[in-house]
């Protein structure tokens, strides 16, 4: 594969409860600028 | 190290009067492919089908508005319906930073590790579309350190160090 990005959306403690929008995104952008 | 050429006369005629991608970067390896098309492209532009990654071709496609192929979710956790939808919002809120710099993602996934201080993984490699917008030389320029050699009038020689 590679061709994917994997982000949490899901507090560990708890799955029922999502991260925001924002720290989403804020994950979403630190991933794909990692690739370079 | 790797070299390639191109013609600039032909560079400026296809910067303005090219629909379709001739020039498709792959930028992991550092292979980067210029490729000239002379028919117009027979595939047409495929829909979202997630879990397909093979069937969706970027060469010789034209330019569509999707930068973030398909997504998967997580099915057996709790309210999977709300973890798609907020994949979606933020594929569609970082829509803008994927068109500008080109870059195609074929899946955007949730995953839910044991690891509690891991947020995301990185993929190992991505698409790069070459459009107007997108200036290989610009590009270039962040990625590696490259020197620029006129060979003749129309012709120059890139030669990249990876």
């Amino acid at each position: 594969m590679g061709q994917q990005i994997l982000v949490r959306l899901r507090y560990p403690n708890s799955p029922d409860a999502f991260f925001n929008q924002e720290d989403v995104v804020g994950t979403l952008l630190h991933e794909v600028r990692n690739i370079f | 190290m790797c070299t390639l050429f191109f013609y600039i006369n032909q560079f400026k005629q296809e910067r303005v009067s090219s629909a379709y991608w001739p020039r498709v970067c792959h930028l992991p390896h550092m292979e980067l492919r210029l490729e000239r098309v002379t028919q117009a492209p027979v595939q047409t532009l495929s829909p979202i089908r997630p879990s397909s990654i093979e069937s969706t071709s970027f060469f010789y496609l034209q330019m569509p508005d999707i930068w973030v192929q398909s997504f998967t979710h997580l099915k057996d956790m709790p309210r999977a319906d709300t973890a798609l939808e907020l994949l979606k919002k933020t594929a569609s809120l970082v829509k803008p930073i994927m068109r500008k710099h080109g870059w195609v993602l074929p899946v955007l996934a949730e995953f839910y590790p044991d690891n509690p201080s891991l947020l995301g993984v990185p993929p190992t490699f991505m698409y790069q579309a070459f459009t107007d917008r997108s200036f290989p030389l610009a590009l270039l320029q962040d990625l590696v350190s490259i020197s620029v050699s006129v060979l003749s009038s129309d012709f120059i020689l890139i030669i990249l160090r990876c």
